[in-house]
């Protein structure tokens, strides 16, 4: 407990001197000496164990061999972050390549850039790089910035997240071909500043954002084989990828270029790319892994009983929902839709169904989100469950729906479809539950689909499906899962269209007071989910890592890209 | 013999082609695509850039024809579209050796040990080594290969720690991939061993033999082992096929970076040119070791022969 106290301490330490920079506005605010936070996340400094403390809460001496082995769920598809869309690739890039800026700890951090102004219009951010160099010896310039966003506007990289991006001046119109990739608001003014211009106000640019550099030489001489082979690229990170194993291993050592280096304490951080989850938790058991998320009953029981290992309980900032087809027949009634929502048993699928690592979900957005600090969930008030609680028979909710519907008025006569987006036991497990419980309370006859997600996603998009089972990762920015379900987007299938929800999640992009800003998103929230009812939410996604009582400096905040730059240990049994 | 072989390969092309062929339509008319199959919000523009980059906007057939003629006239098989910048051929010369030295060693280890349990098992019918070996075998055959990569995972890395538990390079790596993917052949080909060497050791000719003075150990080896073998032949010709392509459990249970996992996984990832690549080089392997025991047989079986009815006519004709 102790051990966890000084931890947390000296984590919020960096996170008050960075934080200290990343609020500049106009003003440019030296960065701090970078070996300054540094040491304060070293186990220096024990605290004096307390009387009530039976634990021992001295914090070992930093062990001399520093390495760190962790799971990759499973095999990056690329390495190059122009077109990478996994997860997987995601958390390799953040520890070889170096943002501009990072979340640390909840907060933005400055990493790549020491520190940024905007202007006073706020529709230009100048960016000021660090002294940084790439493994190969050449320094990392605005030019390797500005490549990104250049290569990322070009229609023919196929760059996923484009839409993210519009945020950035003209980024639109180059990436439908309507512009020159010269015309992007993207203006290299020397070697060691980058400016960016701005289609509109945007306080959250640096969460919605991550500005990854590109080496032009590097990436022109492989071509398409860029990042798809640990030579085929070159790192400027944390750490440098030495090599790739497809399918079995990635492994990096610490980049010594590096602006932080001395921040760095791990030498060798191995991914072990095993997909199967005995075989994790195999490899947790016999400490082959010195962290590991753990979903499966049994094993949290048994990783829970051992005092080596620290369970720690995260959220990962997902949402779990039943998306309605507001086009189909049925559910284009809101009554339908609402008594759907109102007897649907979160509390119980929370338990019997996720196994209580899951919460149940009473709004859109998952706990982590939050604006200025405060989450989105908390100031919604959570209105569904006031109707949940006014409305005890979701089945005369029901039958109001089907009359104004002109339908048979017997809920005995409705028949609808729940259509689940996956075909394991785990699917068909939940699929049931829900069948049953909702027959139960509603009355009416449910039918049950099953498909890959790929078949899903397809018809789904093509409008054929009634109630779909869907989860959906947060961004950082809470406008992120909010601009899903605008009618512009075609993300979730749902088709909600309404100007109202729109015209709100379009100014609250440009809302620069906090206050209103968090006000507007729990509208937002408040009309997808109880006025509007266009999704029915179901949990939000969370689980259990055990990890090694000698492993510390992980951030757990739920958005960090932090990597495992500050990851160390101590009394790590040789 | 020749004018057999080269029969037999023309034959192959054509199944090899229909196999194919059959495969395009069949995975181009699944729901979904490889862009569905990841969540990705791109703009149309974009989308259709994407695409076009896998000539996915092209109709069907101009597609189809498009995989022959990259195939004929550049070698290729396509890049995988779920892993830019990766042709498909590179995955089969990279993986294809190593699911293939895992591969290899099973099915070798499983053939000759199954061969000699068979056969002790035959020798000693209804005593302690039959029933020992048999035990065996239906464990083997029961036990699903994941149950038994499980079981032996936990006991030997976790429990006594003596591999390590999963990763690919040293010769530890491969102790336990080995143990579970050779016992189901094994067990088979101890069972079949068994019952043929039965069989044989009812023949009159093994009771001349050993009238003859011969000694037990060749009586099995010249005799028995020879005469009974063939079928445990016949089975060897698939197996040789699926060493190449791997064992997609136990590559994923022991994390080797073999074939197995791209090939299984290819379909769900609707990586239409993987799947495609994957199935020829499959396919190929197949009906090549189907050929192969054929003519295995020839030199094991004297009394087989693979001649045409024309040349056995002739022949016929000569003598």
């Amino acid at each position: 407990m102790k051990k966890m106290l000084s931890l947390l301490l000296a984590l919020m330490m960096i996170v008050g001197m960075m934080a200290g920079c990343s609020d500049s506005s106009t003003e440019t605010s030296e960065p701090e000496e970078p070996n300054e936070s540094n040491e304060s996340t070293e186990p220096t400094e024990p605290t004096e164990p307390s009387g009530d403390d039976d634990t021992s809460s001295e914090e070992p001496p930093l062990d001399e061999v520093q390495y760190y082995n962790i799971n990759l769920s499973e095999e990056p598809a690329t390495l190059n972050h122009l077109i990478n869309a996994s997860v997987a690739g995601g958390t390799i890039l953040t520890n070889i390549l170096e943002p501009l800026v990072r979340n640390e700890w909840g907060e933005i951090v400055p990493a790549g850039c020491s520190d940024y102004e905007i202007s006073e219009d706020g529709l230009t951010w100048t960016f000021h790089l660090r002294e940084n160099y790439w493994n190969d010896g050449v320094q990392v310039t605005a030019q390797d910035y500005a490549y990104t966003l250049q290569m990322c506007a070009t229609p023919a990289t196929g760059y996923p997240y484009a839409a993210d991006m519009y945020v950035i001046k003209n980024f639109e119109a180059v990436v439908s071909g309507e512009m020159d990739v010269s015309e992007l608001g993207v203006n290299v003014v020397d070697d060691l500043t980058l400016e960016i211009e701005l289609s509109y106000v945007c306080p959250a640019l640096l969460n919605t954002v991550s500005f990854l550099p590109l080496r032009q030489d590097v990436y022109e001489e492989w071509g398409d084989r860029y990042g798809s082979e640990a030579e085929t690229m070159t790192c400027c990170g944390p750490f440098v990828l030495d090599e790739w194993t497809h399918n079995s291993t990635l492994k990096m050592s610490k980049n010594e270029q590096y602006w932080d280096a001395e921040t760095v304490k791990l030498e060798d951080v191995t991914y072990h790319i095993v997909t199967e989850e005995i075989a994790r938790y195999n490899m947790l058991d016999n400490g082959s892994l010195d962290s590991l998320s753990v979903s499966d009953v049994d094993y949290i029981a048994r990783f829970s009983a051992r005092e080596d290992l620290n369970a720690i309980h995260y959220s990962s900032a997902r949402t779990v929902m039943m998306v309605f087809n507001n086009e189909d027949p049925a559910f284009s009634n809101r009554n339908v839709r609402l008594a759907f929502s109102l007897a649907f048993p979160r509390e119980e699928s929370a338990t019997y169904i996720f196994n209580d690592l899951n919460e149940a979900a009473w709004s859109l957005t998952p706990p982590p989100v939050t604006e200025n600090g405060v989450a989105i969930r908390d100031a919604t008030g959570e209105p569904l469950k006031q109707l949940v609680a006014d409305n005890p028979d979701p089945k005369a909710v029901l039958i109001e729906g089907l009359k104004e519907l002109g339908m048979s008025e017997d809920p005995a006569d409705f028949e609808f479809e729940l259509y689940m987006s996956g075909t394991n036991s785990k699917m068909h497990t939940m699929g049931e539950y829900w069948q049953q419980e909702l027959q139960e309370a509603l009355g009416c006859t449910i039918t049950l689909r099953y498909d890959d997600y790929a078949i899903f996603s397809d018809n789904c998009s093509n409008g054929d499906f009634q109630v779909g089972y869907l989860s959906w990762g947060a961004n950082a920015d809470p406008s992120y899962m909010f601009n899903l379900f605008t009618s512009t987007s075609n993300s979730i299938p749902g088709k909600h269209n309404n100007p109202e929800y729109d015209e709100l999640a379009a100014a609250v992009q440009q809302e620069l007071d906090y206050e209103k800003r968090l006000e507007m998103f729990a509208e937002l929230d408040n009309m997808l989910v109880t006025e509007d009812v266009a999704i029915c939410p179901v949990v939000f996604g969370g689980g259990i890592t055990f990890r090694y009582d000698y492993v510390y400096g992980v951030d757990e905040s739920a958005f960090t890209d932090a990597g495992v730059k500050y990851v160390y240990t101590a009394g790590r049994e040789s | 013999m020749v004018t057999y072989i080269i029969k037999r390969v023309l034959y192959m092309a054509m199944v090899l082609f229909i196999v194919v062929s059959i495969t395009f339509f069949m995975i181009h008319s699944v729901p979904g695509d490889p862009l569905t199959s990841s969540v990705m919000n791109l703009p149309d523009e974009v989308r259709d850039n994407y695409y076009a980059r896998y000539g996915l906007d092209k109709p069907l057939f101009e597609q189809y024809l498009r995989f022959w003629k990259l195939l004929f006239t550049e070698g290729s098989l396509g890049e995988s579209i779920k892993y830019p910048g990766r042709m498909v051929e590179e995955f089969i010369l990279k993986y294809a050796g190593i699911s293939a030295r895992l591969g290899i060693i099973s099915v070798v280890l499983g053939f000759s040990v199954g061969t000699v349990f068979g056969i002790l098992a035959a020798i000693f019918k209804n005593r302690w080594p039959d029933y020992a070996v048999m035990l065996t075998a239906i464990a083997g055959v029961t036990i699903p290969v994941f149950v038994l990569a499980a079981v032996f995972q936990y006991f030997f890395t976790v429990k006594l720690q003596w591999f390590p538990t999963t990763g690919w390079g040293t010769v530890k790596h491969m102790i336990l991939p080995i143990a579970c993917m050779c016992l189901s052949p094994i067990a088979t080909y101890a069972r079949y061993m068994r019952s043929s060497a039965l069989d044989v050791l009812g023949q009159d000719y093994i009771l001349t033999a050993e009238s003859k003075g011969v000694s037990s150990f060749n009586v099995v080896k010249r005799h028995v082992l020879r005469n009974s073998i063939l079928p445990s032949i016949t089975l060897l010709g698939p197996s040789v096929a699926s060493v190449f392509t791997g064992s997609f459990v136990i590559e994923s249970m022991f994390a080797i970076p073999g074939l197995g996992t791209y090939f299984i996984r290819a379909i769900n990832e609707r990586d239409f040119t993987m799947v495609l690549g994957m199935n020829l080089f499959y396919c190929l392997l197949y009906i090549a070791s189907l050929l192969l025991v054929d003519i295995l047989y020839v030199f094991i079986d004297p009394r087989i022969r693979l001649a045409t009815s024309k040349e056995r006519r002739k022949k016929a004709h000569a003598e």
